[in-house]
């Protein structure tokens, strides 16, 4: 078969590269060590073109695969293209080249026939531990040597066999090289099949059938991205927030953003924005134009839009080296979350001219909660680490979803109660949705989570919750959601403390904490809400009767 | 189920059509049956059906049936008005879901509503720990206000599902038990009885799906048993998502089990056709909307203990069937100027072009006939007349969006259509650690021997499998299945330090459950047979790999050593297999007991494989038409299957029909009828 260019041939292989994406991704889930990965798929898989462009993906974990290309360019601008073999893997985590904290680690396979590349495949997968201060994620880190072991571009496979000295020091920088290896394992495992598939294909088209196919994939891609940007009126569009602290002052990181659309181009300026800080939630640049692009993906009509090098053609990143959003050496950069912040402040600044594409304020924030400690039975450490869900926002199609991973991310699973409470001393006393937690409008935001946790022996808790300050937004006249706290509440006491940002604070066997999060932000003015749906809110308990009455019924 | 002169019948229940498959032993004789479906009653047509066949009132006979009608009230969201009880603190676990967005750039992503709202989920206090201490005991006090409500609001069923059930279910069992004397009209159904395996959102949505559709199947069978009394010896079973049959009275409380009791057939008669040929078999399934693939491996059918169905997961062990959005009634249509076809269907209306109904999209039937694949005199069994120039028109239309001819749109449809089903092939078969290359497939349903060849070729499989009645397999397999039941039960034991005697002892009771519900149904006592199986993973993975057990392992006097590193050997090299790397050092754990319990039915496979068809004429005469192929017109004989000979290759390019499907023979493929009456398509050794 030897038709080149058409329309056919074309639809045939691009399905053909997202379907390598998905294929390795069930790899990696199925065999992965860590239950970040296999039960969270806290991880994202795209394949490249020999020129590094992006052809398909598994965007387990969307942020990450919106970074991937800058890992892969940093590799082969070190390497030189011409030295790279087929069953070369290399490995990148250096936070200022990918964007990823120091955890979230690349790694590279390369693809070739006959000496002549095929393309790359990139996954990006948190990895379990490298070496921390602390087990965990540090939350008060105040440079970059603080959040464990850096690298840039390193060999660790070469023509299929392992670089020994590379995986040795890998593994002897961890605490849990077991965790490490198996993860990588999978890694690999996924690596050969998608080379497998790619070189096939090849094989099956020739080279210049799928450039020809590859180049059509992009060009269709990028015209329907601008064909989006062009419906939108040109202006300049500003919105601001801010993220509560930086775990080290509790001065707040204040985030601005203006958006300008032109024609078929969209630029997006962080400048005004905090400059980068001595608490750690600066993030290398890559990982801010990943955010960029998400916010794009998210405004653009397509539930499932195609995403390759054709998508991202029209948008420019701006964001000043030395600022938050693009950190610069010896910045601690462990907990990125203003990116999330950012992303949302994209979509709120569009949302006068795209009413109907936007949602109020998203979760934003991965309010993570830490247990670690001993266990009394086996004497062994034990480490949960959970990002807890949130209120979606509404938006003009209705409600915003209950209880749903953060917006940075995408098929990430919640730990069941069941596997917490066997593998950890801990025992949850309730897990549900907050009343009056989504935020009022003619749409209702989605509720947050009240998680309330007794620990069963002494242990230390890491929190980190952040966007008290900032809550989820509503629009259009309707209300933000509930703002994010943690409620520790020692044995022998009835009163609480709120505590939202700490690390390894010690608490006793029968001491209790209630996580919640944020609620989604309202849609619209809560007075035109139709009364059926206030009144199914009302028998399934989402909004109080007083609240009812107060917010929705409230005289103008 | 012995007896003599008794004879049996597989009856699938289709949306339009139900075929019957009846074996006569001591005749020796097969026959095949089909009548119209009688929605939105579906019973009346078993009836038809088995009156069709001939069979009389005074013959005894064993019905085997599968059925759709409680799978289709899920999917179309027509079941029961249920409920849902759960631990106190909890309510919310079954809506909340896992909190994952599986479309992450869909910023009004929602999940399907949930089967039982808010409103009627109730709490109860009661608590199990983690390891199946019962730290509270159930509160019925608060019990008897939660019937009240029940009762109001006029729910018609209930589920229960607690937290670590699966470890204890004795809180739910007491609730079970309280609530059904309260509420003697309503269905109720604790977690436990259904399913005993950790995960308490995936626990939960299969008792809920349970509660939903039984009542609804339940009633199907009542209705059923009761015109049935007219044979007077009648025995009637059901084909459960496992692949093995139950009989209908202990399927009426269980009707997860069931659910997808109509899809599985095929696989099920792919599983007969490995016992007499090839044991590696992809099955595949094309009809109007959707195209099912499953897998026999090594003449057993391939499992999946867990998957989504209709949105919603279940936790039980089910054939693994993948589906994807492609049928005869799939949409072409262009994105940005790429040619795309489905998921959208253009559904029974308007359906396709070709119907004449007002639709003007093509859809793959149009592309088949405008290419002259489907004779156009062909009414599809159903008395609806195909006209190949709106079929044409509507390609030419199309295609000039994409400046492309009618015969290569039509072309270019089908090539698309066709790699869409290789890639869910490749789903089910590479990254499962499988190379299609080494099996054979199988095509049934309306559709499937249209496309089989090509996709054949996409995979680089060098044989094709038509088998007898290909429109009517899933009955075929029905009839052949044997009585399965499975159980499971959560372990979370490392296996180097598992006591293998406490294995033995915890397996006991399970069998001996197992055991009395198959003498129930009628099983003879030495025709049950037990399969054992660990789950095992690495220590600190989630998914586990299913290790049978054998009876050396089994066996009290079995040396533990040896038995962990017998079993250790088999998890590693399986995993090796799987996934292509094993860790051989690292920890290994089981996670999760596992018993089949298999009664075998009295059928002789012998006999059953050498019964003499009694077929209708169809009165297709040979012919020849020009049909494209590839862009080249081709001259092509039509010929009746019955009008092959046994054992002589004919060269391509041939259409064969049938009175339930036609199958298209490419011009570098030829076909054969082997010896047990399959059609077999092979590519030609110089093509």
């Amino acid at each position: 078969m030897s038709r080149r260019n058409d329309p056919i041939t074309t639809e045939v292989i691009r399905n053909a590269y997202n379907a390598i994406a998905d294929d390795m991704s069930a790899v990696i889930a199925r065999s992965a060590y860590s239950p970040i990965i296999y039960e969270a798929h806290d991880y994202g898989i795209a394949i490249f073109d020999a020129k590094a462009r992006i052809l398909g993906q598994y965007a387990g974990l969307p942020l990450f695969t919106g970074g991937l290309d800058a890992g892969l360019k940093e590799t082969i601008r070190k390497y030189g293209i011409e030295n790279l073999k087929d069953g070369d893997v290399f490995t990148i985590n250096d936070t200022y080249m990918t964007g990823g904290h120091l955890n979230d680690v690349d790694v590279i396979g390369v693809v070739a026939t006959d000496g002549v590349i095929d393309g790359f495949l990139c996954l990006r997968a948190h990895w379990a531990d490298i070496g921390t201060a602390e087990p965990g994620f540090p939350v008060n880190s105040r440079n970059i040597f603080q959040e464990g072991m850096r690298w840039g571009p390193t060999k660790i496979m070469s023509q299929g066999k392992w670089v020994q000295d590379v995986i040795d020091l890998l593994c002897i920088n961890s605490r849990v090289p077991k965790t490490l290896m198996g993860d990588l394992n999978a890694m690999i495992a996924s690596l050969r099949l998608g080379g497998e598939r790619l070189k096939w294909l090849s094989q099956r088209f020739g080279r210049e059938t799928l450039d020809e196919a590859t180049n059509a994939i992009f060009e269709a891609t990028d015209s329907k991205f601008r064909a989006f940007i062009s419906s939108i009126p040109d202006g300049v569009y500003v919105a601001e927030g801010c993220s509560d602290n930086d775990g080290v002052t509790d001065d707040p990181v204040h985030v601005k953003v203006t958006v300008t659309i032109k024609g078929d181009r969209m630029q997006v300026d962080t400048t005004g924005s905090s400059k980068q800080r001595p608490g750690n939630l600066n993030t290398g640049f890559p990982n801010t134009v990943s955010a960029v692009r998400l916010a794009l993906a998210l405004l653009y009509p397509d539930a499932e839009p195609d995403i390759n090098d054709g998508s991202f053609r029209a948008i420019d990143v701006i964001a000043e080296p030395g600022s938050i959003f693009h950190a610069q050496d010896p910045a601690p950069c462990m907990r990125p979350h203003p990116v999330m912040l950012l992303l949302d402040l994209i979509i709120k600044a569009l949302a006068p001219v795209l009413p109907e594409h936007v949602a109020a304020g998203l979760p934003g924030d991965s309010w993570n909660v830490f247990i670690i400690g001993q266990h009394p039975d086996t004497g062994r450490t034990f480490m949960s680490g959970e990002s807890l869900d949130g209120g979606w926002g509404a938006s003009s199609r209705g409600d915003g979803v209950s209880c749903v991973i953060h917006s940075a991310a995408g098929d990430f699973r919640n730990i069941p109660v069941e596997t917490l409470e066997n593998r950890v001393p801990v025992r949850i006393n309730r897990m549900q949705f907050g009343v009056d937690s989504g935020g009022a409008g003619e749409f209702r935001g989605g509720q947050n989570l009240v998680k309330e946790y007794e620990l069963l022996t002494d242990a230390g808790i890491t929190l980190h919750f952040d966007r008290a300050k900032t809550p989820q937004w509503g629009l259009f006249g309707g209300e933000s959601g509930a703002s994010p706290k943690v409620t520790v509440i020692r044995a022998n006491q009835t009163e609480g403390q709120v505590i939202r940002k700490v690390e390894q604070l010690p608490l006793k066997a029968g001491d209790r904490f209630i996580a919640e999060t944020g609620g989604g932000g309202g849609y619209g003015d809560p007075r035109k809400r139709s009364p059926k749906l206030l009144q199914e809110d009302l028998l399934n308990g989402s909004v109080s009767p007083a609240a009812a009455k107060s917010v929705y019924y409230k005289q103008a | 189920m012995a007896d003599e002169n008794r004879v049996f019948v597989g009856i699938d229940v289709g949306g339009t059509f139900t075929d019957l498959v009846m074996f006569d032993p001591t005749s020796r004789t097969l026959k095949t049956v089909k009548v119209p479906s009688t929605p939105p009653e579906f019973w009346p047509s078993v009836v038809a059906a088995l009156e069709a066949a001939g069979i009389e009132k005074k013959q005894p006979v064993t019905i085997l049936h599968g059925t759709t009608v409680h799978l289709n009230a899920f999917l179309e969201r027509k079941g029961v008005k249920t409920a849902l009880i759960t631990t106190a603190g909890f309510r919310d676990i079954y809506e909340m879901r896992r909190g994952n967005r599986p479309r992450p750039y869909d910023i009004h992503f929602k999940y399907p509503t949930p089967l039982v709202p808010r409103k009627h989920i109730f709490e109860i206090e009661e608590r199990t720990a983690a390891d199946g201490t019962v730290i509270k005991a159930p509160n019925l006090a608060e019990l008897n206000n939660i019937a009240e409500q029940i009762r109001a609001a006029g729910i018609q069923s209930v589920a229960i599902c607690f937290l670590h059930s699966y470890r204890n279910p004795e809180n739910e069992r007491i609730v079970e038990e309280a609530l059904k004397q309260l509420l003697p009209d309503v269905f109720v159904c604790a977690s436990f009885q259904i399913c005993r395996e950790w995960r308490e959102y995936e626990r939960t949505s299969t008792a809920v799906i349970n509660a939903y559709v039984s009542p609804i199947l339940k009633q199907y069978l009542t209705r059923l048993e009761n015109a049935l009394e007219q044979w007077s010896d009648n025995r009637l079973f059901l084909l459960q998502s496992n692949g093995g049959l139950i009989s209908a009275r202990e399927a009426k409380d269980k009707g997860i089990l069931t659910l997808l009791s109509g899809p599985v057939g095929g696989n099920v008669a792919g599983r007969m056709l490995a016992a007499t040929g090839d044991r590696n078999l992809i099955c595949i399934d094309m009809g109007g909307t959707s195209f099912e693939a499953s897998l026999v491996v090594e003449g057993a059918s391939a499992i999946r203990t867990e998957r989504e169905v209709g949105g919603f997961p279940i936790l039980a062990p089910l054939v693994d069937i993948h589906t994807i959005g492609a049928g005869g009634g799939s949409l072409a249509w262009s994105d940005g100027g790429l040619l795309r076809v489905g998921p959208q269907s253009a559904g029974a209306r308007p359906g396709p072009a070709a119907y004449g109904n007002g639709g003007t999209e093509p859809t793959v039937t149009d592309a088949n006939l405008a290419l002259g694949r489907i004779r156009d005199d062909a009414t599809l069994g159903s008395g609806l007349k195909l006209h190949r120039d709106l079929a044409r028109a509507a390609a030419a239309r199309f295609g000039s969006t994409l400046s492309l001819e009618a015969d290569s749109t039509a072309q270019g449809i089908l090539d698309v259509i066709n790699e869409q089903m290789a890639n869910a092939i490749r789903t089910i078969t590479v990254r499962r650690g499988i190379d299609p290359r080494t099996f054979s497939l199988v095509a049934y349903g309306g559709a499937g021997p249209m496309h089989a060849a090509e996709i054949a070729r996409l995979l680089g499989i060098r044989k094709v499998i038509v088998p007898q009645s290909a429109g009517a397999f899933s009955a075929w397999g029905m009839l052949q299945s044997d009585l399965i039941h499975d159980l499971a039960e959560t372990s979370a034991t490392p296996l180097n330090t598992l006591d293998w005697q406490r294995m033995r002892e915890q397996f006991a009771p399970m069998e001996a459950e197992l055991k009395a519900r198959l003498l129930g149904e009628g099983a003879a006592a030495e025709a049950i047979a037990f399969e054992h199986a660990l789950d095992i993973r690495y220590s600190g993975q989630e998914y586990a790999i299913s290790v049978p057990l054998d009876a050396s392992i089994l066996d009290p006097k079995a040396d533990p050593a040896r038995n962990y590193s017998t079993v250790r050997a088999k998890f590693d090299s399986l995993y090796e297999a799987t996934y292509g790397h094993s860790n051989p050092q690292e920890l290994a754990e089981v996670a999760t007991l596992r018993l089949r319990a298999i009664g075998k039915t009295s059928l002789d496979a012998a006999a059953f494989a050498s019964a003499s068809r009694v077929e209708e004429d169809l009165g297709f005469a040979t012919r020849t038409r020009t049909v494209l192929f590839d862009g080249t017109a081709r001259e092509t004989k039509f010929i009746a299957r019955r009008d092959l000979k046994k054992g002589e290759p004919v060269a391509g390019p041939l259409v064969v029909e049938e009175a339930t499907c036609t199958t298209i023979v490419p011009p570098d493929f030829t076909a054969t009828i082997d010896d047990h009456d399959n059609l077999v398509l092979a590519p030609r050794e110089n093509a």
